[in-house]
């Protein structure tokens, strides 16, 4: 019983430790932080929903506050214009923001 | 000249500005009753993306939506969203935003918890969100309390299938369910009405422990268990759920939220689910869960008007039917000695009407609720029948407002008016072989209540609540009924959060349904006087640390401490007398303590951890002053739950893990000389995968295959006074993997 909880919690943990290290900006991967006119909860959860499956994109947080959308995304498969055109298919407008400010915080 | 012109230009582009635009301000409200305009805060038509923001002094503008009316809603960071209906003659908007919607931990944090302790009620409340609603099969509520160490789920019986809860030790019985906030699955609908409500239908369930408010009548003793639907007001118009099991168990749930037009938007639900097959994996020759099918339909209205009333009404039908027994029942043979089965129809309407009114200056509001309910129960057990119909109406009236920059009170009165019709047919073979007796045992019970009630809440600068109720019913069985209630909140500081509540509460026993499981035992059953009417204090604290660890800002911890204790509760006693169930009123003590601590912390993005321990003491005096610890009732349960995700959710896994506790044995039960049951532990995992639209889920209950073996007692021999099918303290269906999809169409 103690032995199977330890083993099932260390699985965990490496699990994590190792995507964590995965979540590191890799060669050809580039950020963008667009902003986008989202109003409420659902806007969110709408973008949530189509654009991780957005080829390319290996990350997103969305801000519903900051309205604000930061990808992580692969150039080789997409690009920012692709995605601005993502966010735009789905009825809101996007615009990117300068580098400087990326919206990766908690959402 | 020019600047004539100029002068010109713009007097005449702000005369036609209402022409094509709305304008308005928005309003940010103290606790205090006090108004300021609100700069930064976000207006936009509902349901669409035309969106502005107040300027410093509170104004806005914003452009004319395609069709009138229209809904605008202003939103604001800390402070509760406000809507308003908006007709093309509207010269003005005001919105008003009340502030105190501290962001809770999971807007905050994003974190993955499905359940968390919530930092803003006054009550120590646990609230299940969609999340965690989604982390098991869920199929029902009484499959989503898993993750929850202060609620234990188990079974009445072995042959119902009646899932029971226990809140601070006691039955669920005494817990108050609420169906957003009105009181609802009470009376006959108690037994089996955590079934009656599918997980997939609703938005998040709110676990409030103790005493709560006056406003929901008398009844609630340890606490209130609200669920919340999902919303007509979401835009979406299609939400499928389709879930099968190994045992083939099929659910299909569907929701479909539309917006009629910018005032009337509506939800309708629909579950149908089948449980056909028959299984006995521990070949005592009846099944482990008995056949079900159920259909359960509902229909939500909301109407906004003009003034910024709301009507909500609605309807909810149910039908279900379950048979269990032995694996070779036949229920179309008369039912007599040489086979056991058991056969359970609800049948369930429930219809009702909100309407809120804001007057003056909308922080006074006049409410009114109505409700009408039918409900209609048909049993049997073996020989044993039971039939019971209930009618229930209520209405209730309520006035809410403010008295100077700290005072809020609330007012009204209401009138309940129940109609129960019950009979039970008991057979049972005394050991003394003189074959077959019966008594037919009416019980039939008509009240009307009608009460008034107040409530005042004393704010102090967004640190201290103190919240005192008090309520009167006239009872037309048992005279004055008198409630008095408080609760206290204290942020000590930002982070740290200490509450306290005590109060009364009383219930009237529907005492067969409330123990639905002494009807599948072979005991006569002896109701032995009056019953009087269920009269108990709860009162208890907790106090909550928010602090940095890891990466997690708010990892908390928290204590909490609840003692309900009796002055009359209606006690079903199998262990003074074998060949009977006595029912009688409580002589003496009867008491529950509970202790329970939780820590929770989100180690690393995207990966929570939840461990919850929960100990708990409960005794009661049984006849012959025997003071014992109730049976059946786990000491204590330990929950530890992980979940992780991968990036942007497209993977989720998560991993629950119980420890259930001793409960003690009744002494006709107990084995080797031992009183108490084994503790034991019981894993849960699921994997869900997310794709567009759709999500896809698998996962097994009872990973490790835990059953209590041999549950009924004398299994052999059901009309025999010893047959036992009650005596049931752990999982009696063995390991169920199962998979399911949720599928979603946005707006």
């Amino acid at each position: 019983m103690k032995k199977t909880l330890t083993f099932i919690l260390c699985c965990l943990f490496l699990t994590a430790g190792m995507v964590d290290m995965q979540a590191q900006t890799k060669k050809n991967e580039a950020e963008v932080t667009f902003e986008v006119n989202m109003s409420c909860h659902n806007c969110k959860k709408k973008i949530e929903n189509s654009l991780p499956h957005e080829k390319g994109v290996v990350d997103m947080k969305v801000s519903l506050e900051k309205k604000e959308v930061w990808l992580k995304f692969r150039t080789d498969k997409t690009t920012k214009e692709s995605l601005q055109k993502a966010i735009e298919k789905l009825g809101y407008t996007a615009t990117e923001k300068a580098n400087d400010e990326p919206a990766k915080q908690k959402t | 000249m020019k600047k004539i012109i100029l002068l010109l230009i713009g007097f005449l582009s702000f005369c036609t500005l209402p022409a094509q635009h709305v304008q308005g301000i928005v309003w940010g409200v103290a606790p205090s009753g006090e108004k300021t305009p609100l700069a930064y805060a976000a207006v936009h038509w509902h349901d669409t993306h035309t969106a502005v923001m107040t300027d410093d002094n509170g104004r806005f503008t914003i452009p004319l939506p395609a069709t009138w009316p229209a809904m605008l809603m202003a939103s604001f960071v800390g402070y509760n969203s406000d809507m308003r209906s908006v007709t093309n003659d509207t010269a003005f908007v005001e919105l008003l935003l009340y502030e105190g919607a501290e962001l809770d931990e999971v807007q905050v944090t994003g974190r993955q918890a499905g359940i968390y302790n919530s930092r803003l009620t006054q009550l120590k409340t646990e609230v299940i969100n969609a999340a965690g609603l989604q982390k098991m099969a869920c199929c029902n509520i009484g499959e989503s309390f898993e993750n929850s160490a202060s609620i234990s789920v188990g079974y009445s019986d072995a042959v119902s299938g009646a899932r029971q809860i226990r809140l601070l030790g006691l039955s669920g019985i005494y817990a108050q369910m609420l169906e957003e906030n009105r009181s609802d699955m009470r009376g006959l609908a108690t037994t089996f009405g955590l079934g009656f409500t599918p997980g997939p239908w609703l938005e998040s369930i709110q676990v409030a422990k103790g005493i709560g408010s006056v406003l929901q009548g008398y009844e609630n003793i340890t606490g209130q268990i609200n669920l919340e639907y999902r919303k007509p007001t979401t835009p979406e118009p299609l939400f499928l759920n389709l879930y099968l099991d190994r045992f083939a168990r099929t659910e299909l749930n569907a929701v479909s939220s539309l917006q009629l037009s910018g005032k009337l938007f509506t939800t309708l639900l629909a579950h149908g689910s089948i449980d056909p097959m028959k299984t006995d994996n521990n070949n005592d020759g009846f099944m482990d869960e008995p056949s079900k099918k159920q259909i359960n339909l509902a229909n939500r209205w909301l109407y906004v008007a003009d003034n910024g009333a709301m009507l909500r009404f609605g309807v909810k039908g149910l039908y279900e039917k379950r048979n269990g027994g032995q694996l070779d029942f036949d229920a179309s043979r008369p039912r007599d000695t040489t086979q056991y089965g058991t056969g359970i129809e609800n049948t369930h309407i429930n219809a009702y009407i909100k309407l809120g009114i804001p007057l003056v200056d909308t922080i006074t509001n006049i409410a009114f609720i109505a409700d009408y309910t039918w409900h209609d129960l048909r049993s049997f057990f073996g020989l044993k029948t039971f039939d019971g119909t209930e009618h229930t109406a209520n209405l209730n009236v309520l006035f809410q407002s403010k008295a100077g920059r700290q005072h809020d009170y609330m007012l009204g009165g209401g009138i309940r008016w129940d109609r129960y019709r019950q009979g039970l047919q008991d057979v049972w073979f005394p050991a003394s072989g003189q074959g077959a007796q019966r008594e037919y045992i009416r019980l039939d019970r008509d009240e009307t209540v009608g009460g008034l009630f107040g409530e005042y809440t004393f704010s102090y600068h967004d640190r201290l609540w103190i919240v005192a109720g008090l309520r009167a019913d006239y009872h037309s069985l048992f005279q004055w009924l008198i409630t008095p209630r408080a609760t206290l909140k204290y942020n000590i500081t930002g982070s740290l959060i200490l509450r306290a509540s005590g109060g009364r509460g009383f219930r009237t026993a529907n005492v067969v349904t409330d123990h639905i499981g002494m009807l599948a035992t072979g005991r006569q059953i002896s109701i032995d006087e009056p019953l009087g009417i269920e009269d108990a204090w709860t009162y208890g604290g907790s106090i909550a640390w928010y602090f940095p660890l890891f990466q997690d800002d708010r990892a908390s911890l928290g204590f909490d401490f609840f003692r309900t204790q009796f002055t009359n509760q209606i006690i079903v006693d199998q262990e003074d007398d074998l060949a009977r169930v006595h029912i009688y009123n409580l002589d003496g003590q009867s008491f529950s303590n509970t202790w329970q601590i939780d820590f929770n912390v989100a180690p690393l993005e995207r990966f929570s951890l939840m461990a919850t321990f929960r100990y708990t003491n409960a005794q009661t005096t049984y006849r012959n002053n025997r003071r014992r610890e109730r049976p059946l009732n786990d000491r204590f349960k330990a929950v530890l739950n992980l979940q992780y995700a991968t990036r942007m959710n497209i993977w989720t896994f998560d991993f629950t893990t119980q420890l259930n506790g001793q409960s003690r044995l009744p002494d006709f039960a107990a084995t080797n000389g031992n009183p108490y049951s084994p503790v034991y532990p019981l894993f849960f995992a699921q994997v869900t995968r997310k794709f567009r639209s759709i999500d896809i889920y698998i996962g097994c209950e009872n990973l490790f295959n835990y059953t209590q073996r041999d549950p009924i007692l004398l299994a052999s021999d059901p009309y025999n006074t010893g047959f036992n099918s009650s005596v049931i303290w752990g999982p009696l269906m063995e390991r169920r993997i199962y998979a399911g999809l949720r599928f979603t169409l946005f707006n």
